[in-house]
């Protein structure tokens, strides 16, 4: 019987294809907001994830935080690089740690000036964060210490600087004033936010700060040695730094496995109040649904009364009507998820993320539109089967 | 007996009263008859005709068909009987306007548990027999009043009926086609269908065996 339903349901349909497209394109929506939403964000999360936890969950980032709230205070708390190895040398269960500097420097790339961030880092530094060189190499503690003029660069301000090609150990990038010799090309798979690593320099520590003739370090990455507890690490950090600053709270120390915590919280917030918003489109597709099969149940009312004079039972036709707004909503669905796989496809091509759709969105999807279907089908569905025959027949 | 009925009312919601379509109708129809009821228009003959086709309920007395109790039937059984013991012809036609000929005689069929594969052949066998043979795959709309009246015959006989309810099913065809329309009753009677026929038109009537009259809801003659 259940094959009849689908016959009886696509005959029906067939009659009213633009309706019956209309209708549907609110569960459309509905479908592929949800699958798509789905998708990105847990690619998405999965990646700043991994990009975030990629050194390892025993680092913490100690930073003064004041450089991005201007205080009242007329001098902001640094600390300099001798501080730094004393922070190694007086808390216990620092395994390592290395001053970050952030600069920017204007360049020329591709007839255009442009703003590129800087960042100045010790040897040690890559170890810890672990980035992806994809050809070259990092710089030695020797070439550091010495202030080598040498340099790692981004993937992308390589291409735009050098075109991709070409082999490495000629290409000099000039730093106000000052040509550094570029070793290594790095990726980065994040790249949102002003800091794209893939557009910018990483340099020797203090190799410009020195030609700057400033020792100010605003920001430091930790490891803690194994074994050692990272909370407990966090408070000794915290303390010391209080110490050295008299009492100010003028430093954050903050731990990878809390900057994950905050990610998993946002990114959640940020699907929750998005999914919500799809949900709404389903809900008010379903009402779009049942509304054209109130329009069909009485347009068809004398179909129902034949039906019933040859043989159907209320069930037969309850299940015919529930089946036509199945199919409606099943077909919103296959085009939703359809549209979804299109435009993840293009995120993930535009955007370079390692992102598909999973079978659990997909299924999700189908789930919705049969939801749909059935809940705001039932209705009209049950009025059609109540109707009496007599009068169904004498409908006009 | 095939149907008996004893005094039948049915009263519709209407003013205080309420409208008696039918006041006590006793009646007996034997297995093979050809009866015709007659009456003014409100008499009362397409409520009778429609209780005795179980697509109404009477609102009381005793119906009795092959000697069960319809007014003791759930919907569910009502749909068989209607599915399997009674064909309908009505004025209207009442074709499913987009479906083919074949679709339209098969649907009483997926409705019983026909195995697909034998539906077409059934319905094609009825279509000939009315002499559609050539029209299988058109719709209604493409065919005179008494080609489509001869497919809403092949639909009532496509499952076997006991009973062929015909409820004024010359009053869109002209004389001629009418005459086709009884003639075709008439020889599907002598094969032992019983046939109930409501019309005001005593040539028609002159068909059957037995002819009842009705007037306000009773049998006057």
């Amino acid at each position: 019987m259940l094959i009849e339903y689908i016959l009886f349901s696509l005959k029906s349909l067939r009659q009213y294809k633009l309706r019956a497209f209309l209708t549907v394109l609110g569960v459309m929506i509905g479908v592929f907001s949800i699958v798509a939403i789905i998708t990105i964000g847990q690619g998405g999360k999965e990646l700043i994830l991994s990009e975030l936890g990629r050194g390892g969950t025993n680092l913490i980032v100690a930073h003064s935080n004041q450089i991005m709230m201007e205080t009242r205070q007329d001098k902001l708390d640094y600390l300099t690089e001798d501080q730094v190895r004393a922070m190694k040398r007086d808390i216990p269960g620092i395994e390592d740690v290395a001053p970050e500097y952030f600069l920017s420097t204007t360049m020329k790339v591709r007839g255009e000036h442009k703003l590129i961030p800087v960042l100045e880092v010790p040897a040690n530094w890559f170890e810890m964060w672990k980035l992806d060189i994809v050809r070259g190499r990092i710089f030695t503690e020797h070439e550091v210490k010495s202030s080598q003029k040498v340099g790692i660069i981004g993937r992308d301000l390589f291409n735009s600087l050098f075109g991709g090609s070409k082999a490495l150990g000629h290409q000099d990038v000039e730093v106000e004033g000052t040509y550094f010799r570029v070793i290594g090309i790095m990726t980065y798979k994040l790249k949102l936010g002003p800091w794209d690593l893939n557009n910018a320099l990483i340099l020797p520590s203090s190799a410009l700060q020195r030609l700057l003739g400033a020792d100010e370090i605003y920001e430091v990455l930790i490891r803690a040695k194994d074994g050692v507890s990272v909370p407990i690490l966090k408070e000794r950090i915290k303390r010391h730094l209080l110490k050295l600053f008299s009492d100010r709270e003028g430093w954050e120390v903050t731990t990878m496995d809390e900057f994950i915590q905050i990610v998993d919280k946002v990114t959640d917030i940020i699907s929750i109040v998005i999914s919500s918003i799809a949900a709404i489109s389903l809900v008010v597709g379903g009402i779009g649904i049942m509304n054209i099969m109130l329009v069909t149940v009485r347009e068809r009312t004398r179909e129902v009364g034949i039906r019933k004079a040859v043989g159907a039972t209320r069930q037969n036709i309850l299940y015919q009507f529930l089946t036509e707004s199945l199919m409606l909503c099943l077909f919103g669905g296959i085009i939703g998820i359809g549209a979804a796989a299109g435009v993840i496809l293009l995120i993930a091509k535009v955007m370079d993320l390692a992102i598909s759709l999973s079978g659990g969105a997909i299924l999700l999807g189908f789930t919705f539109s049969y939801l749909v279907g059935i809940f705001f089908g039932v209705y009209p569905a049950h009025l059609a089967a109540r109707l009496n025959p007599v009068e169904a027949l004498r409908y006009e | 007996m095939l149907i008996e009925t004893e005094d039948l009312t049915k009263v519709y919601p209407m003013g205080k009263e309420g409208f008696a379509a039918l006041n006590g109708i006793s009646l007996s129809i034997e297995r093979g008859e050809f009866l015709a009821v007659m009456g003014p228009s409100g008499s009362g003959k397409s409520t009778l005709m429609n209780i005795i086709g179980c697509l109404d309920s009477p609102t009381s007395g005793k119906y009795l068909l092959e000697g069960e109790d319809v007014g003791a039937k759930s919907d569910l059984e009502l749909a068989g009987i209607r599915n399997q013991k009674i064909g309908f012809a009505f004025q209207s036609f009442n074709l499913l306007p987009r479906a083919t000929l074949i679709e339209n005689v098969t649907l009483p069929l997926s409705y019983s548990r026909v195995p697909r594969r034998q539906r077409a052949q059934k319905a094609e066998e009825i279509l000939q027999r009315v002499g559609l043979e050539t029209k299988f795959n058109q719709t209604p709309t493409e065919l005179s009043g008494g080609e489509q009246q001869r497919v809403a015959l092949a639909r009532a006989l496509v499952n076997n009926p006991v009973i062929i309810c015909a409820d004024e099913p010359t009053g869109n065809l002209d004389t001629a086609t009418s005459r086709e329309i009884m003639e075709m009753l008439s020889e599907l009677n002598k094969d032992g269908t019983t046939i109930i026929l409501v019309t005001h038109d005593s040539e028609n009537a002159s068909y059957a065996k037995r002819i009842i009259t009705l007037r306000d809801g009773r049998i006057v003659r």
